[in-house]
């Protein structure tokens, strides 16, 4: 039985009135795929946000990899998010100005790495998503499915332990969405990291281990599918 | 057709004669051919036949005879049973579902298990297909193609379902 | 993070980016070079002593404005030029403060890719620094120029400066630390990333949730020492220079910060009071983000000040020059051409172009500030038009304002503490003062009218559906 890799206990949060979450408890576990479905507004961004430490929850305990993302500083956070966790957002993600390669391996400079190494990862990741050639490429120019591709090869090149992802097909095709998951899902188990998914797609949360539905800010139930 | 456990459910609210059973079958299925009175017997032998139903009283109001129909304790327990366990998402036409659950929520059993049960067997099944290679025959990636689309939209009923049960509970009443 | 990294993550890669860069610059490197002109001047005073009036006029060997060479004069001129310092350093900060799309995008994703706090800030701030270090470089190119405008283009008599020497450019070095100073603090106020998953969780303003009371403190605490000196140089005479200089120092502080959000928000009031759907839009959007626009307000009532004391004085002796004919000796004349050449056309074109930029750039500001706003009223179905307008009317009614009040006291406090001017106003003199609170008044009203036109593809950018969409 591995271990958990993220553990939330009871967490709240609110946008000034309206509660988006209002007591939610779930584990991910490593090599996991843990699909996080439910009806629009049911808080399912928001649970990934507090998941990654992008948000700070009002309410609730949040363990990611052995640390408590609540009493960590900010930069230890930022931290966290580029060594050891990957997001994948639905859009706006990309830096909208710098070219392809430099965005793909943001996260290795801002680690400190020297620009050549981190380029040379870049490369390689960018053949591996089917985007080789487009290095020089910026961000506006790319089609969703594109971007898409992009951002999971920025997430995964630190190589993290835990991958969040948003609606990662959300602005690309159907086949395009495929191709998406599949290099996700592929890289993910590659390395036995634990991918956490939000979808509304159920064609999508088919293909995790274990569902966690939400309603009105609560889970609802949970389906074990292997 | 198979309307057996349907009519089972008819008798778990009460015991009704034949003409009663008809016209709330009716009334649960408004969008469907009304159900013919040679239906309603027929399949009242068969049931009272298999030792589910009985009949338990015979009125005579003047009228012709009407004999009133009431579950057995074996009938009680077949209709628990197909009311808790979920369809084959197999094989199974969508009607199947829709049945199950209009009586789930008719007999005040617990619908929301029930859903949350059919989804999950739902999801598997499209999980076993979707693991199972289709290959490059276009034909049979159509017809793969096809049974994940309906297995898909069986899901998103299931999950409005879900959501309109979850928010008449919410108001107290019962639909 | 390695150094090669935050400079290819500094970097402005849009052409908007990039000319917003280079007119910041520019405008550090002309208030550099102001402000070495303006320690030039300060050496010009009191050292040659002032010649008596002659036949020829106060003219000197070197060829300076007797304005120049007196001590008191000289003060005054030197305080004017800090004060035009100041709109010019107002209008760079706020083009270095300027927060463009690219920029707030660019630290949001920066951020979400797990940037630290401080790495963001390192980041703004190397932007920033490059951007004003390159203006402290232009400021001493920026001082020749001013000395060739100052010194070597007027006749002799009405020359502000002397030929530069070399020592005179012993202060760039320090305007260059000065700049880097100023563009470190910009980019370090302006590194905010803004993540936002609900529309309703929007950026936070510096004033958020402080109305009235603490406005209304803030001014009070800034304003009355300035008032208490000013009011200390008009009693005194003797001190005049010095208290001038302290009350206009502390002007250039207090009002585009404080008096300026008041005069926002008393505005905004006004306009919601008034009923017109236009005006209960504009103030709206007007009471969102009161800083920025509070800030023009402020600079614009600087400028009229300015502008006031300059044109006040000048028109009405002009006026009194050209009505009565007195049998003075020419020195009125020479003083009174020294003084238009070099002050009224100086200080009013270049405040004129100051008013420009500044509503320009407030106009800008307020586009990019509330596009959401903007985005959202385009939906519900108000048209580019009627955005127009709401957008004029936001600028002008605090802006003319502004203009008006600050010119009342620019020519308040000169003619008042000039003991030279006082005569009883006549009504040459109240007809000159009418058509100075009335000229520069009109004349925002016009930029207002062409700005709005010029920045017609900037709000339909504005309104655009995507400023909708969130993180």
């Amino acid at each position: 039985m591995s271990d958990a890799v993220l553990t939330m206990a009871g967490v709240e949060y609110a946008y000034r009135r309206t509660a988006a979450l209002r007591g939610v408890s779930m584990t991910a576990r490593a090599g996991e795929i843990v699909a996080v479905t439910g009806p629009s507004g049911s808080g399912k961004s928001t649970l990934l946000h507090i998941a990654s430490g992008v948000l700070r929850p009002q309410a609730g305990t949040v363990r990611l990899l052995d640390h408590d993302l609540l009493s960590i500083g900010e930069a230890d956070r930022c931290r966290l998010r580029r060594r050891e966790v990957g997001i994948v957002l639905q859009f706006g993600q990309l830096v909208p100005d710098l070219p392809l390669i430099d965005n793909v391996a943001l996260p290795l400079l801002l680690d400190g790495n020297d620009m050549a190494g981190a380029r040379t990862a870049a490369a390689g990741w960018l053949e591996r998503v089917q985007l080789d050639g487009m290095a020089a490429v910026i961000p506006a120019e790319l089609s969703g499915g594109q971007a898409q591709r992009a951002a999971v090869a920025r997430a995964l090149i630190t190589g993290p332990a835990v991958v969040f992802a948003d609606e990662p097909t959300g602005s690309t095709d159907l086949l395009g969405g495929e191709l998406l998951l599949d290099l996700l899902i592929g890289a993910v188990r590659e390395r036995n990291a634990a991918l956490v998914l939000v979808t509304h797609d159920n064609t999508i949360a088919t293909r995790a281990d274990r569902e966690v539905r939400l309603r009105d800010g609560l889970v609802d139930h949970e389906v074990r599918l292997t | 057709m198979a309307t057996s456990e349907v009519l089972l459910a008819l008798l778990g609210e009460q015991p009704r004669h034949g003409y009663e059973i008809k016209h709330e079958y009716d009334a649960w299925f408004p969008d469907s051919k009304p159900l013919a009175f040679g239906q309603v017997y027929s399949t009242l032998g068969r049931l009272e036949r298999d030792g589910l139903v009985e009949v338990v009283e015979t009125r005579q109001d003047g009228a012709p005879q009407r004999s009133v129909y009431a579950l057995t304790d074996q009938g009680r327990r077949h209709l628990r049973d197909w009311l808790t366990k979920p369809a084959p998402a197999e094989g199974t036409s969508a009607e199947e579902i829709v049945r199950k659950t209009v009586a789930a929520l008719r007999t005040g059993t617990d619908t929301a298990g029930f859903l949350t049960r059919q989804r999950a067997s739902h999801l598997r099944r499209m999980r076993e297909l979707q693991q199972q290679p289709a290959g490059r025959d276009p034909a049979f990636r159509l017809v793969r193609a096809h049974t994940l689309a309906r297995l898909d939209a069986d899901l998103r009923w299931l999950d409005l379902a879900a959501e309109l049960t979850h928010r008449a509970q919410e108001r107290g009443s019962n639909p | 993070m390695k150094t090669a990294t935050a400079l290819l993550l500094a970097r402005p890669a849009s052409t908007a980016d990039r000319i917003r860069a280079w007119s910041a610059a520019v405008c550090l490197g002309i208030a550099g070079g102001l402000i070495m002109i303006a320690i030039q001047i300060t050496t010009c005073g009191g050292v040659i002593p002032p010649t008596p009036v002659g036949p020829g006029g106060p003219f000197s060997a070197t060829g300076l404005s007797p304005l120049v060479i007196e001590e008191d004069i000289n003060l005054w001129i030197v305080g004017l030029t800090l004060l035009l310092t100041g709109l010019v350093l107002a209008l760079g900060w706020q083009l270095l403060r300027l927060g463009s799309d690219a920029r707030e995008r660019r630290m949001t994703t920066l951020w979400l890719a797990g940037a630290t706090p401080e790495q963001t800030s390192t980041i703004a701030v190397i932007d920033s620094v490059r951007t004003a270090v390159l203006g402290g470089l232009l400021a001493g190119p920026a001082y020749l120029l001013l000395w060739v405008l100052l010194g070597a283009l007027p006749p002799a008599g009405v020359k502000m400066v002397l030929a530069p020497q070399l020592t005179e450019l012993a202060p760039w070095p320090i305007v260059i630390l000065l700049t880097a100073l100023v563009g470190a603090a910009a980019g370090k106020f302006t590194c905010q990333p803004v993540i936002s998953t609900s529309p309703r969780a929007g950026r936070r303003t510096l004033w958020a949730g402080s109305r009235w009371a603490t406005h209304t403190a803030a001014a009070l605490v800034l304003a009355t020492p300035a008032g208490v000196i000013l009011a200390l140089g008009m009693i005194d005479p003797g001190g005049t220079g010095v208290w001038l200089f302290g009350g206009m120092l502390l002007l250039i502080v207090a009002a585009p910060v404080v008096l300026g959000v008041l005069a926002v928000m008393w505005s905004a009031q006004r306009l919601r009071a008034h009923g017109t759907p236009i005006d209960v839009l504009a103030a709206a959007v007007l009471t969102g983000v009161p800083g920025p626009t509070g800030r023009a307000v402020g600079v614009l009532w600087i400028c009229g000040f300015g502008v006031g004391t300059v044109t006040a004085t000048g028109g009405i002796d002009l006026a009194h020059r050209l009505a009565y004919h007195p049998a003075e000796d020419e020195s009125f004349m020479d003083f009174f051409t020294a003084y238009t050449l070099t002050l009224l056309v100086e200080w009013t074109l270049v405040g004129a172009v100051v008013i420009a930029a500044t509503l320009a750039l407030s106009m800008v500001e307020r586009l990019h500030d509330a596009r959401r706003t903007i985005a959202s009223l385009a939906a519900l179905g108000v048209d580019a038009a009627t955005l127009l307008r709401v957008l004029r009317r936001q600028l002008t009614v605090p802006s003319m304002a502004a203009m008006a009040s600050g010119t009342l006291a620019g020519v308040a406090s000169l003619s008042l503490s000039m003991p030279s001017s006082n005569n009883l106003p006549g009504l040459l003199d109240l007809g000159v003062l009418a058509a100075v609170l009335v000229l520069p008044v009109l004349f925002i009203y016009l930029v207002a009218i062409v700005l709005a036109s010029a920045l017609r593809p900037r709000l339909r950018a504005a309104m655009d559906p995507e400023n909708l969409r969130t993180v």
